[in-house]
C-alpha cells in the first residue's frame, strides 16, 4: 500500500535528515582518522572532502526539490536510501583515492541531471515502449564500437571496454544493460497476453524468440570483449523478465541450467574464465598471483572484524583497485560486519521497494521495467559482493551507487529516476495480480541472496579472521611495524640489540650489532620472519604482554596493535663482541654458557649475514658458499666421533634433549632440540653437554631470553620451563674430566677433528671450568667448518679466557 | 584523544545507519499493519434489512446474519410467528444467501416458501412467519 502523500513526504524528509547527518558524520570521520593517523589534520584534505561532501548535499537537494514537484507520489524509501549508498561509495572513494572521488562527485552532478530529466519526462514512459529498437541498436552499436575504437582508461593491454575522449570515458555495457531492461520489458509486455496464452512450448518460443536473439547478440557481444560479467548480468536480467512474462518456473530451470553450461563452456574456452573459477574454488593454491586479489579481500573482511577498523584507520589499499571491484571489502575492513549487514540491509530495501513498486502499477510495460530494474540493482551487488567474499567467482561488474564508475552511475540514477516515476503513477492499491508467484520467488530470491552475503561476510569477519589474519600475505602485520614501535630487543645489560627508530611518519628496524643477524633473524615484508624476531614476534609487536581488554581497546581506538614489549636476552654483547673477533674470517660457530645459571653469553655464527641489508643483499646470500643465512648453533648439526665418549657417556638419551625447551629455545626454534641422528648434534647439545659436565653432573634447562617489559610490571624474568636434571654422578664426572684439564688447572678442554665423508673437516673444541674456579661454571663449545684442531684449541681457550672475567 | 573522539563518531555512524534502517523497516511495518486492518474492514460484506414497520434499515457487516426470536440473534424479531432460529443469511462465495432453518412457520422468498438455500438480490421481500422483511441494499 502507499502511505498518503503527506505522510510519505514526512518520512522521506525523516530519511533524508538522517542520511544526510550519516554521511556529514562519515566525512568528519575520515579527517579525524587523519589526525589519528599522522597527529596532524591534513587542511587541504579537509576542504576537498568538505566540498565533496557539500556537492553530494547540493544534489540530493536538487533532485528532492524536483522530484517533489515532478512526481509528489513517488515511493519514500528510495530517493533516501539510494543518496545514503551513493554519499558512502563516495566518501569511501575520499578516503581511498581522492582523483577518483573528484571524479566521481562530477559524474555524480551528471548522474542528478539525468535523474531529473527522467523524473521531468512524461510519467507513462511511452519515449522507451515506442522506441524499443531504436534503444536496443543504439546500445548494441556503441558496445560493439568498443570493439574497433574501445580503450582502457587504467592503461593499455587491459580489456578495452570504453568508449574515451579527451579524458572522459564511457563504458557502454553500462547503459547497455538498461537499454536491454527497456527492449525486453517493452517486447515481452505486448506479447505478454499472447505469452500467458500459449499451449506448448514451440508457440513459446516462437514468441520469446525475437527477444532471446536479441539478448543473445548483446551477450555474444560481450563475450567476445571477455566481459563475462556483464554477460553474466545480461542473462540474469533476461531470465527474470522471461520469467515474470511467461510466469513459467521452467524458464527458472533452464536458466539455471544454462549458468552451470556457459560455465562450463566458459571454462573449456577461455583463460580468463579457467582462473575465476580455480581462485573460486581453492583461492589459496595461488595467492599471490591469480587469485591475490580475493585473498586479499578475504583477510581486509578478516581484519574488519566485527566492529572495524575505523574509517580511514584500515588498509584496504592492500587489496588491489579497492575503489571499483573491491569497495565492498573496503567498507567491511574499515566498519567491520556492522557497517557491511548495514550496507546489505540498505540494498536490500532499495531491491525490495522497486519489487514492491512494480507490484503496485497496472501497466505490464512500467511492471516489467521496475522488476528489471529490481533484478539489475539486486543482481549485481549480490554478484560482486559474492566475489568479494569467495561466494561466487569473481566477475568485474560495479556495486550499483558505491563503486568508482561514472557509466554505472549515471545509469543507475537514470534507473532511480524511472522507478521513482513509475512508483509515482502507481495506483494507492496494488495492482490487480493474477499470479503473485513470481514476486514472492523473486523476492525471496534475493533476500536469501543478501542473507547467504551476510552470512559470508560473518564468517569471515568472525570465525576464519585469526586464521586469515596469520597468513603471511597479510601485509598488515609489517604495515604495524612501521606504525608502531616494535619490542627493543636487549642483551643482559640493557645494552640495545636491535630497535626500532622513527624516521619521520614511521619506525624502522634496526640491528644494531649485525653479527647477531642470524641469531635475531628478520621481520621482512617479502621474506617473511626468522630467529627470534619470528619466536618472539608476538611481545614483540604486542599482541602478548598486555592484558586482552587493553589489546582489544587499542585496535578499536586505532585500529593498531599497542606498543610491542621490549625482551631482555640473556646474551652478553661485550663478550659476543669479543667471540665474534676471534672467529673472524672463519666459519665456524661458537657458544658460551653459563653453566650454573644456564644463561647462554654468547651465540656466535660466522660467516654471518646483515637484517638490516636483507633486501639488497638476498641474493648474494643466498649464493655464499659460506651459508650467512644460517644460524649455526641451533641450525648446524656436526658429526662426531671421540666427543661422543665425553659428552653422552651414558648415551646421548640421558640428556632428554627433548624435553620442552631443555635447550631454552623460544617457540619456532626448537629445531635445535629435536634429535634426528645421534652422531650429527648442534652445537647447543654438545653445549649443553658440557655444561652438564662442567656443573657437577646437572643437566641445567638453557636460557637465552631472560626477561619481558611488561606494562605495569616492568621486567618480569623467565623461568624455565623444565626443572634441573642429574645426569651424571659428580665422582663419574671427575673421571671424565680428569686427563683434560689444562696446565692452569681452572679449565678442561677436549679437541677433535672429524673427517665425514666429503668436504672439510668438522673441527671441535669443548671445554669448560674445573671445580678449582671459584666463578660460575662456564662451558664452551667452538666448531670450525675446515681448518685443524690446534687452530680449534687456540681460539677455544681464548674463548673461555675471554668469558672468564665476565663471571668472575 | 582523537582516537576516542573518532570512536565516538563510529558508534554515531552506526546509530545512525541502524536509525536509517530501523526507521524505514518501522515505518514499512506500520504500514502493514494499517493495510492489514484496512483490507479486513474493507472485506467484509455489507449487507442492510428494513423490517416492516420500521423507519429505518438495519446495517450489518459480518459473514452470517441470524434471524430468529431467540436473545442470540442478530436480527431479532419478537413476532409469536417466528421461530427461536428462523432462517439465516450468509455471505458465501461473493453472494448472500438466505437458508431455512426448519422454522415452523416458513420462510418465504418474495411469497415463495424456501426448501433450500438461495441467493438474494436488492429489493427482494423475505418473510419469516408473519414478518416481512425488505433488502434494502447488499455488497
Amino acid at each position: 500500500m502507499k502511505p498518503e502523500i503527506n505522510v510519505a513526504v514526512q518520512r522521506e524528509r525523516q530519511l533524508l535528515l538522517i542520511a544526510l547527518s550519516v554521511v556529514f558524520l562519515f566525512g568528519l570521520a575520515l579527517n579525524l582518522a587523519t589526525v589519528v593517523r599522522s597527529g596532524a589534520l591534513a587542511i587541504d584534505r579537509a576542504q576537498q572532502v568538505g566540498l565533496g561532501f557539500l556537492a553530494w548535499a547540493a544534489c540530493l537537494g536538487v533532485t528532492w526539490r524536483i522530484a517533489r514537484v515532478a512526481v509528489p507520489e513517488r515511493d519514500p524509501y528510495l530517493l533516501p536510501t539510494a543518496f545514503l549508498l551513493i554519499g558512502w561509495g563516495l566518501m569511501t572513494l575520499w578516503r581511498l583515492s581522492p582523483y577518483h572521488a573528484q571524479r566521481q562527485t562530477l559524474w555524480l552532478a551528471v548522474s542528478s541531471l539525468l535523474l531529473t530529466l527522467i523524473l521531468k519526462a512524461p510519467s507513462d514512459l511511452v519515449y522507451l515502449k515506442r522506441y524499443k529498437y531504436l534503444w536496443l541498436s543504439g546500445g548494441l552499436l556503441l558496445v560493439f564500437a568498443t570493439l574497433i575504437f574501445g580503450t582502457n582508461p587504467a592503461g593499455s593491454g587491459l580489456p578495452r571496454l570504453w568508449l574515451g575522449c579527451c579524458g572522459v570515458y564511457l563504458q557502454p555495457s553500462e547503459p547497455m544493460k538498461l537499454l536491454l531492461i527497456v527492449y525486453l520489458a517493452a517486447y515481452l509486455a505486448g506479447s505478454q497476453p499472447l505469452l500467458q496464452r500459449a499451449i506448448g512450448s514451440k508457440q513459446l518460443i516462437a514468441l520469446l524468440a525475437p527477444s532471446g536473439v536479441m539478448s543473445l547478440l548483446a551477450m555474444g557481444l560481450l563475450i567476445v570483449q571477455r566481459d563475462l560479467g556483464t554477460a553474466s548480468i545480461f542473462f540474469f536480467l533476461s531470465a527474470v523478465l522471461f520469467y515474470f512474462a511467461t510466469e513459467r518456473r521452467s524458464i527458472l530451470l533452464f536458466g539455471g541450467i544454462g549458468i552451470l553450461m556457459g560455465l562450463g563452456v566458459g571454462y573449456a574456452l577461455f583463460d580468463v574464465v579457467r582462473w575465476r573459477v580455480e581462485a573460486w574454488i581453492n583461492p589459496y593454491l595461488d595467492p599471490i598471483h591469480r587469485s591475490y586479489q580475493i585473498v586479499q579481500s578475504l583477510i581486509a573482511i578478516a581484519n574488519g572484524g566485527l566492529f572495524g577498523r575505523g574509517l580511514g584507520l584500515g588498509y584496504p589499499e592492500q587489496v588491489p583497485v579497492p575503489h571499483s571491484d573491491f569497495i565492498y571489502a573496503a567498507i567491511a575492513e574499515e566498519t567491520g560486519l556492522i557497517g557491511s549487514i548495514a550496507l546489505l540491509g540498505c540494498l536490500a530495501l532499495l531491491a525490495l521497494r522497486a519489487i514492491l513498486t512494480a507490484m503496485f502499477t497496472q501497466d505490464r510495460f512500467q511492471r516489467l521495467l521496475a522488476i528489471g530494474i529490481a533484478a539489475y540493482f539486486g543482481g549485481q551487488s549480490i554478484l560482486i559482493i559474492g566475489g568479494n567474499l569467495r561466494l561466487l567467482p569473481l566477475t568485474g561488474v560495479t556495486l550499483p551507487f558505491l563503486s568508482y564508475g561514472g557509466s554505472s552511475l549515471m545509469v543507475s540514477g537514470i534507473m532511480l529516476g524511472l522507478l521513482l516515476q513509475i512508483s509515482h503513477s502507481a495506483q494507492p492499491q496494488p495492482g490487480i495480480l493474477p499470479n503473485p508467484k513470481p514476486y514472492l520467488a523473486f523476492g525471496a530470491l534475493l533476500l536469501l541472496g543478501y542473507f547467504s552475503v551476510a552470512l559470508a561476510s560473518g564468517w569471515f569477519a568472525l570465525v576464519r579472521a585469526p586464521i586469515l589474519l596469520a597468513r603471511t600475505d597479510n601485509a598488515r602485520r609489517y604495515i604495524y611495524e612501521q606504525l608502531v614501535q616494535r619490542g627493543t630487543i636487549f642483551d643482559r645489560e640493557l645494552r640495545p640489540l636491535a630497535v626500532s627508530d622513527r624516521e619521520g611518519q614511521y619506525y624502522r628496524r634496526k640491528v644494531l650489532y649485525p653479527p647477531l643477524s642470524p641469531l635475531i633473524g628478520y621481520s621482512h615484508p617479502v621474506f617473511g620472519q626468522s630467529g627470534l624476531e619470528r619466536s618472539l614476534d608476538a611481545w614483540l609487536s604486542g599482541e602478548r604482554g598486555y592484558r586482552t581488554s587493553a589489546i582489544l581497546w587499542q585496535r578499536l581506538l586505532t585500529g593498531t596493535p599497542p606498543p610491542g614489549i621490549a625482551v631482555r636476552l640473556t646474551l652478553d654483547l661485550e663478550l659476543q663482541r669479543e667471540v665474534d673477533q676471534i672467529l673472524d674470517g672463519k666459519v665456524g660457530t661458537a657458544v658460551v654458557v653459563n653453566a650454573r645459571s644456564g644463561d647462554l653469553l654468547a651465540l656466535a655464527s660466522q660467516p654471518a649475514y646483515d637484517s638490516n641489508q636483507l633486501s639488497e643483499k638476498i641474493e648474494s646470500y643466498l649464493k655464499d658458499p659460506g651459508a650467512p643465512l644460517v644460524n649455526r648453533p641451533v641450525q648446524g648439526r656436526y658429526a662426531l666421533d671421540q666427543l661422543n665418549n665425553l659428552l653422552f657417556p651414558n648415551g646421548i638419551a640421558a640428556l632428554r634433549f627433548g624435553e620442552l625447551r631443555a635447550l631454552g629455545l623460544p617457540e619456532g626454534l626448537e629445531e635445535g632440540a629435536a634429535m634426528q641422528d645421534e652422531r650429527r648434534i648442534t652445537p647447543l647439545q654438545a653445549v649443553c653437554a658440557a655444561a652438564a659436565l662442567t656443573n657437577g653432573g646437572q643437566r641445567i634447562p638453557l636460557r637465552v631470553v631472560d626477561a619481558f617489559q611488561l606494562p605495569n610490571s616492568g621486567w618480569v624474568t623467565v623461568q624455565p620451563e623444565s626443572a634441573p636434571l642429574v645426569v651424571y654422578r659428580t665422582d663419574e664426572v671427575a673421571a671424565l674430566v680428569k686427563g683434560k684439564i689444562n696446565f692452569d688447572g681452572l679449565t678442561w678442554s677436549q679437541t677433535e677433528a672429524v673427517t665425514s665423508g666429503r668436504g672439510l673437516p668438522t673441527v671441535w673444541f669443548v671445554g669448560g671450568t674445573t671445580s678449582n674456579w671459584e666463578g660460575d661454571p662456564l662451558a664452551v663449545v667452538l666448531v670450525l667448518e675446515g681448518g685443524d684442531e690446534e687452530t680449534a684449541r687456540r681460539m677455544g681457550e681464548a674463548i673461555l679466557k675471554a668469558a672468564m672475567p665476565r663471571v668472575d | 584523544m582523537s582516537a576516542i573522539l573518532l570512536l565516538v563518531v563510529r558508534i554515531i555512524i552506526a546509530m545512525g545507519l541502524y536509525a536509517f534502517l530501523g526507521w524505514a523497516f518501522w515505518t514499512l511495518y506500520q504500514d502493514l499493519v494499517s493495510q492489514a486492518r484496512s483490507l479486513s474492514i474493507e472485506a467484509l460484506p455489507k449487507l442492510s434489512l428494513r423490517v416492516q414497520n420500521e423507519p429505518l434499515p438495519r446495517p450489518f457487516q459480518q459473514l452470517e446474519v441470524m434471524i430468529g426470536r431467540d436473545v442470540g440473534c442478530d436480527l431479532r424479531l419478537a413476532d409469536s410467528t417466528v421461530s427461536g432460529r428462523h432462517a439465516k443469511i450468509s455471505f458465501q462465495q461473493g453472494q448472500w444467501w438466505l437458508e431455512d432453518l426448519n422454522s415452523t412457520n416458513g420462510t418465504f422468498l418474495n411469497q415463495t416458501r424456501l426448501t433450500e438455500p438461495v441467493v438474494l438480490t436488492i429489493g427482494d421481500e423475505i418473510r419469516c412467519g408473519q414478518v416481512q422483511i425488505y433488502v434494502e441494499s447488499l455488497s
